[in-house]
């Protein structure tokens, strides 16, 4: 409906997967940093355990949005 | 202060100091050798922008392009540039070690650094037994994505090659921006998983660490810990398709980044004809960091899963169970 | 490995598999080709670069803990001998402290007996002396004792040779040897 009032073509669906799967991995890469800023603030010995970690997280994290991007074909 | 813009200005001064010197007629041929020199260099820079200029704005396509077959085996851009870079690869690291000594040269001191600093990073995570017989395979991975990763930024990439039917056809792409080089590196990583796990756990061990029952008898009553038995085999089937998985998510975030990587500074480049030369500067930087830590991560990753099954009682285990 | 993806993309099947493929130009030539690629770079990296540095640091690391284990017991060696040193010479002192001592106390003792010696031969050689001066005297007061009797008898029998009759003489020299005989035994008892 929205496509035949804007006369926009293409697939909402795709997009919607897309868009909402960025922002999840945004968000996930977004708290992971977050904590480990503050772990690292509170505990500055750990810095290189915490960088590990929390490498892996958002490498975890990001990989959504790639996901959201390739592996959905509409 | 000058020297600061002298990287910028190189080119130019080459240029415009080798005039006056041919005037004079001294030193004629190193003055030759530099004119011959910038206007190589100048000509390339000019081809690249102009290769650029006709490139850009057309998003990157997913997939290598076949330029050719041998004995009817493809070759695709993304196989060529693959084979440069590895041989490349060899060179130099080849070039920094040399023969190594005790006393070392500089460069045998940045491989060491390098592969020093990846062991002492692996080792609490696979653990102390199986870091000697992973690691091979682990700073393999290391050294070939880093390089592959930063090859993708060198002038030429994705900008020299010729038009065939009315659409650009470059010859060379990064070796990460094509699946078949993450999938592949991807299969070998699980391959090289799944024989470190049968190696050292064999294939009960495998099973029951998937399968088997992680609760503490000792704690639980046996009706509570028979129920839990169904938990963890369900358990253990959602983690096959996890490890199953992992082919896809290896692959897939090593491939997302390099080609998304790609398609932005693609994408920069042609947002308006006067950010062509400046704006794709820091994000140039951003692929730089970003070619590490894939790198660092494919690493990581490979070897957690390892860790995961194959570290148990040496050193705290980093991940349980790690889902993808 | 397409298997794998089959599994994955669950009940659309192949199709997905393929479309997916399709679009990222994923064909089995190049991923065997790929995987070679990967393994044969890898091997090489590892036999020729990895495996000798590695192989360079352990000897390094090797060596560089033989040194500072030498290190090590050179310093405690050095040790023990300047403790040694310090003990001889402790020792030598003392030795030499004793020996001292030892020398002052005998050289003492030494002189003391010297000079107790030497006292006695003194008081030995007075009274030496002083017998033999004693002696001398009492023989010269008897000599001249002698000499004033025999000439005091001399001169009195020349005197009295005129006038005495030989009856008168024989009488007085009885008399007189008499009276010599108890001075005699006088003397005697006081010597």
């Amino acid at each position: 409906m929205i496509m035949e009032i804007t006369g926009m073509t293409g697939d909402i669906g795709r997009g919607l997967t897309a868009a909402l799967g960025c922002l999840s991995a945004a968000v996930g890469v977004a708290i992971i940093g977050m904590k480990a800023v503050e772990m690292v603030g509170r505990n500055p010995g750990a810095s290189g355990k915490v960088l590990v970690q929390s490498i892996l997280g958002m490498a975890l994290a990001e990989a959504i949005a790639f996901y959201s991007l390739f592996l959905y074909q509409g | 202060m000058q020297n600061r813009f002298r990287f910028f200005t190189a080119p130019v001064k080459l240029v415009f100091r080798s005039r006056p010197q041919t005037k004079k007629g001294c030193r004629h041929r190193s003055t030759s050798y530099n004119d011959n020199v910038a206007k190589g260099f100048l000509s390339v820079l000019v081809f690249c922008l102009c290769v650029t200029n006709a490139h850009a704005g057309v998003a990157v396509s997913p997939k290598p392009y076949v330029l050719g077959s041998v004995a009817g085996f493809p070759i695709t851009n993304g196989m060529i540039y693959t084979w440069v870079i590895s041989l490349a690869i060899i060179l130099i690291v080849r070039a920094l070690i040399r023969k190594p000594r005790l006393i070392p040269t500089k460069g045998q001191t940045v491989a060491e650094t390098v592969i020093e600093g990846i062991y002492n990073l692996l080792t609490p995570i696979v653990g102390k037994r199986v870091a000697k017989q992973a690691f091979p395979i682990l700073i393999g991975f290391f050294v070939y994505i880093l390089m592959q990763n930063w090859s993708g930024l060198l002038p030429g990439v994705g900008t020299i090659g010729t038009f065939k039917e009315g659409h650009f056809t470059y010859f060379f792409r990064p070796s990460n921006a094509d699946l078949n080089a993450t999938l592949a590196l991807a299969i070998v990583s699980m391959a090289v998983w799944a024989w470190l796990v049968l190696k050292n756990e064999g294939f009960v061990g495998a099973v029951k660490h998937i399968f088997g029952n992680k609760a503490d008898r000792s704690e639980l009553s046996f009706g509570i810990y028979a129920l839990l038995f169904f938990v963890f085999l369900s358990v253990g089937f959602i983690e096959c398709i996890s490890i199953l998985f992992r082919l896809v998510s290896l692959s897939f975030r090593l491939y997302g980044n390099v080609f998304g990587g790609e398609n932005l500074i693609n994408n920069i480049m042609a947002l308006a004809p006067w950010t062509k030369y400046l704006l794709p500067v820091p994000f140039y930087f951003l692929e730089i960091l970003i070619g590490v830590v894939q790198a660092l991560v494919f690493t990581l990753l490979v070897a957690v899963y390892i860790g995961s099954i194959c570290n148990h009682g040496e050193e705290e285990a980093t991940e349980g169970t790690l889902k993808v | 490995m397409i298997g794998c993806l089959l599994e994955i993309s669950g009940n659309s099947g192949g199709n997905a598999v393929t479309r997916l493929a399709e679009t990222f130009g994923v064909q089995t030539e190049l991923l065997i080709a790929q995987i070679v690629n990967f393994c044969l770079v890898t091997y090489l990296l590892y036999r020729f670069a990895v495996k000798p540095t590695l192989k360079t640091v352990e000897a390094r690391q090797k060596k560089i803990e033989e040194g500072l284990r030498f290190a090590e017991e050179m310093k405690a060696k050095q040790a023990s001998a300047e403790r040694e040193r310090l003990e001889v010479l402790k020792k030598a002192q003392a030795d030499a402290q004793a020996l001292l001592a030892n020398t002052k106390a005998e050289g003492e003792r030494y002189l003391a007996e010297q000079k107790k010696a030497a006292e006695e031969k003194v008081l030995q050689l007075t009274e030496q002396a002083r017998h033999a001066m004693e002696g001398e005297r009492s023989a010269m007061l008897k000599e001249a004792k002698g000499e004033i009797v025999t000439l005091t008898v001399e001169t009195t029998e020349r005197l009295l040779s005129g006038i005495l009759t030989d009856e008168m003489r024989a009488k007085l020299n009885e008399q007189a040897a008499a009276l010599l005989a108890q001075s005699k035994d006088e003397h005697g008892t006081q010597a």
